[in-house]
């Protein structure tokens, strides 16, 4: 089955131009806070109607402008668990799954329901009202609810965003587990670079309502090719680079960098970087800004002038305590660890 | 003492907020989907009874029902009867004044409605009919009863409107209102405490229950969080 979105959406001064295909058994949606991930989400759920474009799930088209098709929500067989479960509230946990449950006798129901209640390890909490539960059983009831029905496609959005850290793990996997004996494909929104990474094979970047096309996801965490994947990936560094003659240096620094033609951009980790006392050579000056200390790590800002980007660079804790902020430090990039970025 | 128009009183209030609820109800939901100029019309038109003085209201309703309007005449020559001068063309009367204040409660209330339910109900299959009954209406609850039992209160005291469409004929239109007024009025100051009393107790156990009810949801929540 493939999932086909191709659709164009004007949100007050924000415009949507989200174009993929996607075959594989779970696609995560990957993006910043506020880049269209969600809205797309709810164009594909059918509870937002795009202005253009077209929407397929499994061959069926559910929306197309042109052939004025917009199949309502109920008809997509689509299973949608929005950032905060939206559990009805009104309802126990087993009547939240059974409401769902129409044209079926009784005591069919009550066993269906009892069948997902079992696999979501949920009988426990079967009477108790979304309220009273934890945040873990809440999203379970959500995806058994979402499951219920066998829908071909599963829409998640957020889904640990509003969970502990601590709790996260045993959630993880339960997900993992459900993605795994579930016979439909997975569409799984998130900021989140371990999320996607865990539970998705494909990535499509959005990035400021624009999509690229999807990637398979060890390539972007590998080798990221452009500006919005690395910061995605979560590559500290990313500075632009200028060529003059045969070199190419980093602009905001001046730090010399391999000439590689057709990019823009590099980004790097905070370990391809050293830092090493002043020397004479000026090119690579630079200033401590700021120091920041994490569990077990140790990092220091670094600029050239007070209107560059600083850069983040890990040091030893030796050096973390040896320099101090305002000291002058001369810069040693490793130019294997570089990405260069269109 | 007759106890006639505490009687009359209630049975007004009770048919008239049974049918407010539901209208009320129904013009919240569909006005609050409208766009917005057509949205601000109609809340200004549907609010109207609340600012204009209850008179103008019963002189509007005698136009439109009253035995010379195109409406009552037509009723009066169909079926010999007269919607004005009765007990129950009180329903009219209050209806009208007490509308405002449940659509306009039961608006407040379906704004504050989290949407994202709504819109996982519709991927579930649900039809919006159970969606609006099942899931927002419970959600919404509290507003709703709050101002359900408020125009409750308001039809129980309802004066103007009422004594102009149905005038005062003991034992037949006389309301608690009503009768105060004209036992005041031939000087029974006796009996007029007593209704008095009466009035100020009803008011007053409504308003405990609208306390209840807020406190309820309050306490509710507080203990629990609100959920989503």
């Amino acid at each position: 089955m493939a999932l086909i979105v191709d659709i164009k959406k004007k949100l007050g001064n924000f415009s949507l131009n989200v174009s993929f295909e996607t075959n594989s058994k779970s696609t995560a949606l990957f993006g910043l806070s506020g880049s269209g991930k969600s809205v797309t989400l709810k164009c594909i759920a059918g509870v937002m109607n795009p202005d253009s474009g077209k929407i397929i799930i499994d061959g069926v088209t559910v929306f197309d402008s042109e052939k004025r098709i917009n199949l309502p929500p109920q008809k997509r067989e689509i299973g949608y668990v929005p950032q905060n479960y939206a559990l009805f509230p009104d309802m126990t946990v087993a009547e939240n799954i059974s409401c769902v449950l129409k044209n079926m006798k009784k005591s069919e129901k009550t066993n269906v329901v009892e069948a997902y209640l079992n696999t979501f390890d949920l009988a426990d909490v079967k009477y108790l009202y979304p309220h009273q539960l934890s945040g873990g059983q809440a999203q379970r009831v959500a995806l058994a609810r979402a499951l219920v029905l066998k829908p071909k496609l599963l829409l998640l959005d957020e889904p640990f965003s509003s969970l502990d850290e601590q709790i996260k793990t045993q959630l993880e996997l339960n997900l993992i587990n459900t993605i795994n004996s579930y016979d439909g494909k997975v569409l799984l929104v998130s900021h989140n670079k371990h999320e996607v990474y865990k539970f998705c094979d494909n990535i499509c970047v959005v990035d400021n309502g624009f999509a690229e096309s999807c990637i398979y996801t060890q390539s972007i965490f590998k080798n990221p090719s452009t500006k919005i994947q690395a910061v995605l990936v979560g590559i500290d560094n990313v500075c632009d680079v200028i060529c003059e003659q045969k070199d190419m240096f980093i602009t905001s620094f001046g730090i010399k960098v391999p000439k590689k033609s057709g990019y823009k951009s590099v980004a790097f980790y905070p370990d391809a970087i050293s830092l090493m006392n002043e020397q004479t050579d000026s090119s690579c000056k630079a200033k401590i800004v700021s120091k920041i200390c994490d569990i077990n790590k140790f990092f220091i800002f670094v600029q050239r002038n007070n209107n560059s980007t600083p850069i983040k660079v890990e040091v030893s804790k030796n050096k973390y305590e040896q320099f101090d902020v305002g000291n002058t430090v001369c810069l040693n990039l490793e130019h294997s660890k570089l990405f260069y970025l269109k | 003492m007759d106890l006639y128009p505490l009687l009359n009183s209630i049975r007004i209030s009770v048919i008239s907020i049974c049918f407010v609820f539901f209208i009320g109800l129904f013009f919240a939901y569909y006005i609050s989907k409208m766009p917005t100029f057509l949205k601000g019309v109609f809340d200004v038109v549907f609010t109207l009874p609340l600012v204009l003085p209850p008179t103008v209201v019963g002189f509007i309703l005698l136009t439109l029902l009253g035995p010379n309007s195109v409406i009552g005449g037509f009723f009066v020559e169909s079926f010999n009867v007269s919607l004005t001068m009765n007990w129950w063309s009180a329903i009219f009367s209050t209806s009208v004044v007490i509308f405002p204040l449940m659509y306009r409660t039961a608006r407040g209330a379906f704004q504050s409605f989290d949407n994202t339910l709504s819109d996982v109900g519709k991927t579930l299959g649900l039809s919006n009919t159970y969606i609006f009954w099942k899931i927002k209406v419970p959600y919404c609850k509290q507003g709703l009863i709050a101002g359900a039992v408020l125009a409750f209160a308001r039809a129980l005291g309802e004066y103007g409107a009422t004594s102009m469409i149905c005038g005062y004929i003991p034992g037949k239109t006389a309301t608690i209102s009503t009768t105060v007024y004209q036992l005041w009025r031939i000087g029974d100051d006796e009996i007029v405490l007593k209704w008095v009393i009466i009035n100020i107790v009803i008011s007053a156990v409504v308003l405990l229950v609208i306390n209840f009810v807020e406190n309820y949801y309050q306490r509710k929540e507080a203990k629990y969080g609100s959920y989503c």
